[in-house]
């Protein structure tokens, strides 16, 4: 048996026991992200069983004549002083000490005992969001984690990373990994480990290629791995393409894809490649929401295409890693991904490891959706295009004939549960009318056929007013796609919508006018 | 005409201006032609947007390797 051990409390700063790893770019990360969440001090557990890492060990360490033990560390981090008495006064029942344990928690940090890939399962909270009621931070992906120590329940909100070790996981399989933890599969699915993940993508696409040590996964293996724990991929290929394949993507399509399915809460893996190096994958958390862009009269412009941030969870860097969307104009205009530090109050002693981090060109992107979901974000932007394009000129033409002037249309989409459209989406956009959110809810419940669990929700608007949703059914194919209804704020909107569906232009559905 | 920044920089899924941009009170005498008429001479256009959106996953895709 492992000797028993005693929990150890440490000062945040130099010569605290996550220094000795800042030899490489994850630690230095760790150190400096630590630092702008102002971290005061560490609670260390000696002996922690990592149920990631006991499955890692099982399937490969364990046999190793290395003679790697069973057992981890994990590093709890506080933005206030934690010692010894304050933590003995928690589990007393002192329930102001267990307050502000939990209050000024940060999250943790699992340590395995392999030297060259020490990180395992890493959650830390986000920074504070200052935007968060104009552009905020969409991390809908996110969930609780849980931890007990000695009896004291500390929770966290964020989404697991780890680094690769490159003999169960590769930087794929952990992008993969991480994505299975996202809150909405909650209900579809267990938490998955590295080493049950890496066995889900070889069980019926491996093609002689072993398991372990893993080499690294094809696009048909992650697949086969979703499939396996019960939900389904969409696969998004590159619109900027040579030949068959795909090389690269129009900001367009990339923000547009990307958002819909982050706001949905279903994480991105991004297929592409390093700038000068070989082939990554990296799993999108969230992203920094935009003003959308004004539209010019009688056109429709991508609501999200001014969306500057996504957050990524890389394997050689750490969680949740800002990467700024930019373009490449030596290549059609394609997506590349820069890793960029957020401008820091205090200057760090570690060096910055996004400085010389290789840009990213996304060609592929991957998700998991629950197995009812049997259309893309891809099919609910054309509809979006389809429907607003002609009432976008319709508008324009109306317009002129009175001599009033309006912008143009933007448009999003999402997947929303039902239940989530009737309590959230619409009070959002109905909240300050209680009469009118009332109505649109018993409406959308007696006058529409029976909707999915699942809704594809296209919000159309004038820049950040939003003018009417429509909603789609998710259960069929996309050459049968149907929609339920479409629901208009707008005043004066109805009758264009209507002319739209009679005109046989697009299918909208019932409509329910909840505009005055 | 109503600028976003105006509208405290959000977006359309936080915002709750719904209704501050309104259509009553446009006369039009026939509004399905002329949904008609506006439909046939955009269409070209609209066919050109979807394209991206249209992109096929083909088997040199699903091959592709990834580390």
């Amino acid at each position: 048996m492992h000797p028993p051990q005693t929990l150890d409390f440490a000062p945040f700063g130099a010569g605290d026991p996550l220094d000795v790893y800042t030899q490489t770019r994850q630690g230095q990360y760790l150190r400096r992200y630590l630092d702008d969440l102002k971290a005061k001090s560490i609670l260390i557990e000696p002996a922690y069983f990592d149920r990631d890492y006991l499955a890692e060990f099982a399937a490969f360490y364990c046999t190793s004549s290395a003679g790697y033990p069973n057992i981890c560390r994990r590093f709890h981090f506080f933005r206030i002083s934690v010692d010894r008495d304050l933590f003995a006064r928690a589990l007393s029942g002192d329930t102001a000490a267990a307050g502000s344990l939990h209050d000024n928690y940060l999250g943790f940090v699992v340590i395995r005992p392999i030297p060259a890939s020490p990180f395992g399962r890493t959650v830390l909270a986000w920074y504070d969001d200052p935007r968060k009621d104009t552009t905020p931070r969409i991390v809908e992906p996110w969930r609780n984690y849980h931890c007990h120590v000695a009896g004291i329940k500390l929770t966290i909100r964020g989404l697991a990373w780890q680094q690769q070790d490159s003999a169960v996981g590769t930087c794929a399989t952990i992008s993969l990994w991480s994505m299975l933890h996202s809150s909405a599969l909650n209900g579809e699915h267990g938490l998955p480990t590295t080493a049950s993940v890496t066995r889900a993508a070889h069980k019926t696409a491996s093609l002689g290629q072993r398991v372990f040590p893993s080499a690294g996964l094809g696009l048909h293996h992650l697949c086969e791995a979703i499939k396996d724990y019960g939900l389904q991929p969409i696969v998004v290929a590159g619109d900027i393409r040579d030949g068959n394949v795909s090389v690269g993507f129009s900001r367009k399509r990339f923000t547009a894809s990307c958002t819909s399915l982050l706001r949905s809460g279903y994480p991105v893996l991004v297929l592409g490649r390093l700038i000068r190096g070989g082939p990554h994958a990296v799993c999108a958390v969230g992203f920094r929401s935009a003003t959308p862009p004004t539209a010019p009269q009688g056109t429709v412009i991508e609501h999200d295409v001014d969306v500057p941030v996504l957050y990524l969870h890389d394997d050689n860097i750490g969680p949740s890693v800002r990467f700024g969307i930019l373009e490449d104009t030596t290549k059609a205009n394609a997506v590349v991904l820069k890793a960029e530090a957020p401008s820091s109050p205090t200057p760090s002693r570690y060096p910055d490891p996004t400085v010389d981090y290789d840009p990213i060109m996304p060609t592929t992107l991957v998700t998991a959706v629950p197995e009812d979901i049997r259309t893309s974000p891809d099919a609910l932007h054309v509809l979006a295009l389809r429907a607003a394009s002609p009432l976008s000129s319709l508008i324009d033409v109306i317009g002129k004939q009175n001599a009033i002037s309006f912008n143009g249309l933007t448009f999003s989409t999402r997947f929303s549960r039902l239940r989530d459209y009737l309590e959230r989406d619409l009070a959002q956009v109905l909240g300050a009318s209680p009469a009118r959110l009332g109505r649109a809810r018993l409406d959308l419940v007696e006058q529409v056929a029976p909707m999915s669990l699942h809704l594809g929700v296209i919000r159309v608007g004038d820049g950040a007013t939003p003018l009417f949703d429509v909603l789609c059914d998710t259960t069929d194919n996309d050459r049968h796609q149907r929609v339920f209804a479409h629901v208009v704020f707008s005043p004066g909107l109805g009758p264009m919508l209507a002319a739209i569906k009679t005109a046989g232009v697009a299918n909208l559905g019932t409509q329910i006018d909840v505009s005055s | 005409m109503i600028d976003p920044k105006d509208q405290g920089g959000q977006t359309v899924w936080n915002a709750s201006t719904a209704g501050a941009t309104s259509f009553a009170g446009l006369a039009s005498p026939d509004l399905t032609e002329l949904v008609k008429k506006v439909s046939e001479e955009v269409k070209g256009d609209v066919d050109d947007r979807v394209r991206p959106y249209q992109t096929p996953v083909t088997m040199e895709t699903l091959r592709a390797p990834v580390p």
